[in-house]
């Protein structure tokens, strides 16, 4: 029931994130933040990879919070190899650039991955852009809170 | 009768001759468009090329300016409105110019290692790592960070909206 109503919620969102050319400022900020809280939760929880082929761009790319790179391919593998993940956001703010949008956070991210457990806090920065009529992500940057 | 067949015979001959110049304009249209979308591949190239030398000097001036304590070339990089995650915490350009006013530029120091230059029309993304080394009480820490920071071109030139790096774990 509750993954039915994500679902519905999350598939509402992305249909209307294309519009958003001449959106006010709140609605777009309204719309990267569901972006961001459903689509990483949608994501991890569900492992949703077609959403998150969608809302990463190609070139995308991530530095997580042990200084590790991954491109968009290696963030689709790790979301599909994991046996289970929970990412959670908290804090979040969102800063508008004209077709650039910055979103940081707080996230805390636990999981168990093939052979170990996570469990991470931190801060995050996630550089969106609009293209085509559609928010991508094209950047994440993941670090550890002391 | 002969002169509608006449007319069909001219109209024929019209539509013939405008066959022949509408493949031949299709022709010339397909060579200008060709022409134009390499033009416009090229200059996009060029513009991504130019600007990611661009990045990558200021990539450098920031660094030179914070060894320096230089705050006007800092004020002149930074957005006002960037957001800096320095050690996990989020940090505004007021709060990291004044802690760059007052630092002792001998205690840090940065060595900048490739990086990576992506360019999206306005915005840019670079990623790459730096060796820091610190140094209080007479002892040394070093550390490598992967950091990512995002560009934006606005009315002046590119500044920097956004700054945040992790400590590689090795």
């Amino acid at each position: 029931m509750r993954r039915g109503l994500l679902l519905t919620m999350l598939l509402s969102i992305l249909a209307s994130h294309g519009v958003s050319q001449n959106s006010d400022p709140r609605d777009i900020e309204g719309k990267l933040l569901a972006l961001e809280r459903l689509g990483k939760l949608q994501a991890t929880q569900l492992k949703d990879l077609k959403m998150l082929n969608e809302v990463l761009d190609e070139n995308f790319v991530v530095v997580d919070q042990n200084g590790g790179q991954m491109n968009k391919a290696q963030v689709l593998a790790f979301v599909q190899k994991a046996t289970s993940l929970h990412y959670l956001t908290s804090e979040m703010t969102v800063r508008l650039h004209g077709n650039t949008a910055i979103v940081t956070g707080a996230y805390q991210l636990k999981g168990i991955l093939p052979g170990r457990r996570i469990d991470q806090h931190g801060r995050f920065v996630d550089t969106w852009i609009e293209k085509g009529g559609k928010w991508v992500a094209i950047a994440s940057l993941s670090t550890p809170t002391n | 009768m002969g002169g509608y067949r006449q007319f069909i015979d001219a109209d024929e001959l019209k539509r013939a001759g405008s066959g022949i110049g509408r493949k031949t304009m299709r022709l010339i249209w397909s060579i200008i468009l060709l022409s134009c979308s390499t033009a416009t591949s090229l200059w996009a190239q060029q513009e991504g090329g130019a600007a990611s030398g661009a990045i990558r000097a200021l990539e450098h001036e920031w660094v030179e300016a914070q060894a320096h304590n230089d705050n006007r070339a800092l004020d002149l990089i930074l957005d006002n409105s960037v957001v800096y995650v320095e050690y996990g915490q989020l940090v505004t350009k007021a709060d990291y110019l004044l802690r760059i006013r007052h630092e002792d530029p001998s205690t840090d120091e940065i060595v900048m290692e490739p990086m990576s230059v992506r360019v999206f029309g306005s915005t840019a993304i670079v990623t790459g790592s730096y060796r820091e080394t610190q140094r209080q009480s007479g002892m040394r820490k070093f550390t490598r960070w992967r950091f990512i920071d995002t560009w934006v071109y606005k009315e002046h030139g590119w500044v920097l909206i956004a700054a945040g790096s992790a400590p590689i774990q090795d």
